[in-house]
């Protein structure tokens, strides 16, 4: 019987569309899953004759024989014959089960939900929380709108991220809230780069972004980067994650993680996380159990 | 050192309503930020760099989080209404804020928000109780017929959801096709039925307080509503193992307040069916002389025994 791989991700996430090409060899059966919804499952706790197993583009994957499981993303989006109400509550329980079946799989999971990780909940102000038990941290503000316009008047600069839509990165400076909105402002100035690592299993891959991107980055914040990117995906249990650091000042401040798609890395560090990610894939039991 | 607690909630929250008549009881001092009123319209200003000076206005009335020694809080985000619709995206904006400056806030918070977030999903909670140590009962989440029709073979069986909205527990009955049919949108969580006396563990602070509850329902939550029989006394002592088990699962999640549900079969056996992180403990409490929540009250003041 082939070994089955489950990729759990969006349809357009470019990492694992590239590692899905590379897992495709004689002997093994990969498959996306992109709606947990339609994804049907069985997970049995416990003593029971009832075996654990799910059922994906109509095929019947029992438990025993998945050697990998890949998470990106989870989202579930239930049929549209429910009524909206019944969609909301359907789309929470596939979600709810998947959490499950993810946590207790025993075969390899990247990345396994565990009691400091739920892929499902945490936004970049919980994860900055989490990190600064563990690594250097930029520092949040959460300001209104006019304690906002009263920083920019004098001058303070810093990257913002609106709450009420959480824009990736920053906004930039001209950036007017709506009235009685809520901004968050990260303590990184607007004309320094950030460092993007990527990590898959042992290894990393560091990249600057943002402005003065096409510089090379300081050795010693690549080691930084480095460094905290491993602390804290250690942390948080996780095999696969890109986290992004401020280099505003001497120390590279984590600022963002992303485990999902990761739209903003280029086509050759996304070839060079594939290749890992597949390796890790193939590689001999040993994943962290929740 | 700040002797002020400040309690964080909906006024029609009963929890809220009980610890607060509690502390009025007590003649301890405390303020009421109203959850309602702040995600309507309430600003919020902190910053990690001195999370302590995190200031909330609500209505005229400002908060400044370094004036209270601890915070009890129940926070929850209402889903978007058709009359919220459009303010939504704000409401949810203060809701993080809010999350957030209670993280970063160095004082007591009971809970600490996310921790035991698995409860959003039973099963999994399940999964992480048994690794515990707890013992569980066999369990089925599915989506498939022909897996709930072999599992419920095995037995009387009982069904709830999966995620952590709130759901009537029910034995399964006589189940019709046209109904087994909607198993293939949402999958359900069955489990084995196990027959017993209820017990109710509230965790505080390290401390255990649990209620026996005898009542003909299946959820004994909802035995007045379906006419069922219901009576709840305190037990005067756990079995040295389960309260074990109870403290060191809830201090394992970061959890000071926590709600344990056994089931006590004839055997004598201690079933664990789910561990609330954010428990309704009001009518629990009532049958200990507010107990759990004098012991809830010193904590947040640093003084366990009040």
């Amino acid at each position: 019987m082939s070994a089955q791989i489950l990729l759990i991700g969006g349809e357009q996430d470019a990492l694992l569309l590239r590692t899905r090409a590379l897992l495709a060899a004689p002997g093994k059966r990969v498959h996306l899953v992109a709606n947990a919804a339609e994804a049907r499952l069985s997970l049995a706790l416990g003593s029971t004759a009832v075996r654990t197993l799910v059922v994906v583009d109509g095929e019947p994957l029992p438990m025993a024989g998945i050697e990998c499981i890949v998470v990106t993303q989870l989202a579930a989006v239930a049929s549209p014959l429910l009524a909206a109400d019944d969609q909301s509550y359907a789309s929470a329980e596939a979600l709810a089960a998947w959490l499950a079946f993810l946590a207790s799989a025993p075969c390899r999971v990247v990345n396994r939900p565990s009691a400091n990780y739920n892929i499902l909940l945490q936004s970049p102000l919980h994860v900055r929380a989490f990190a600064r038990h563990h690594v250097p941290t930029v520092d949040d503000l959460i300001v209104d709108g006019r304690a906002l316009a009263g920083r920019r008047r004098r001058g303070e600069r810093s990257a913002a991220i609106d709450l009420s839509n959480d824009q990736p990165f920053w906004l930039a400076s001209s950036y007017a809230p709506a009235s009685g909105s809520l901004v968050s402002l990260i303590d990184h100035d607007e004309a320094a780069p950030f460092a993007v690592t990527l990590r898959v299993g042992a290894d990393c891959l560091t990249v600057p972004y943002g402005p003065a991107a096409q510089a090379p980055l300081r050795p010693d914040a690549r080691a930084q980067a480095e460094q905290a990117a491993v602390t804290l995906l250690d942390a948080l249990g996780l095999d696969l994650g890109c986290c992004v650091f401020s280099l505003s000042d001497t120390i590279a401040r984590f600022s963002r993680l992303f485990t999902g798609a990761w739209p903003f890395v280029g086509e050759q560090a996304l070839d060079w996380a594939a290749e890992r990610l597949a390796a890790l894939a193939l590689a001999e039991q040993g994943s962290r159990h929740a | 050192m700040p002797e002020r607690i400040l309690i964080i909630g909906f006024q029609a929250d009963t929890p809220i309503r009980h610890v607060a008549s509690v502390a009025a009881s007590l003649g301890l001092a405390v303020d009421y930020l109203d959850l309602q009123r702040y995600l309507g319209g309430g600003s919020l200003q902190f910053t990690t760099r001195e999370p302590e000076k995190a200031r909330v206005r609500v209505a005229g009335e400002r908060f400044l989080l370094a004036d209270y020694a601890g915070v009890y809080q129940r926070l929850a985000l209402p889903p978007p209404d058709e009359t919220q619709r459009g303010r939504w995206p704000q409401m949810r904006a203060r809701y993080v804020a809010l999350e957030c400056a209670l993280l970063a806030y160095a004082g007591r918070v009971v809970n600490r928000p996310l921790s035991g977030w698995e409860n959003m999903s039973k099963p999994l909670q399940t999964y992480n109780l048994a690794l515990a140590g707890f013992r569980t009962p066999p369990s089925l989440s599915t989506s498939l017929v022909e897996d709930f029709r072999e599992f419920r073979a095995g037995g009387e069986t009982i069904f709830k959801s999966n995620s952590s909205i709130r759901s009537i527990v029910d034995r399964v009955e006589a189940v019709d096709d046209e109904r087994l049919a909607y198993l293939q949108y949402a999958p359900v969580l069955f489990q084995s039925c196990i027959s017993g006396r209820d017990v109710r563990v509230h965790v505080v602070d390290g401390a255990t307080f649990p209620v026996l509850i005898e009542s003909d329902a299946i959820d004994y939550r909802y035995a007045h509503a379906r006419r069922k029989h219901i009576d709840m006394t305190p037990l005067l002592a756990l079995p040295p193992q389960i309260e074990r088990l109870c403290v060191s699962y809830a201090r394992s999640r970061g959890l000071c307040l926590a709600g344990f549900d056994f089931k006590l079969d004839a055997a004598g056996e201690w079933w664990c069916l789910e561990m609330n992180p954010a428990p309704a403990f009001e009518m629990f409490d009532h049958v200990l002389d507010g107990a759990i929540a004098r012991r809830l009250l010193g904590h947040l003041l640093g003084t366990p025994d009040l």
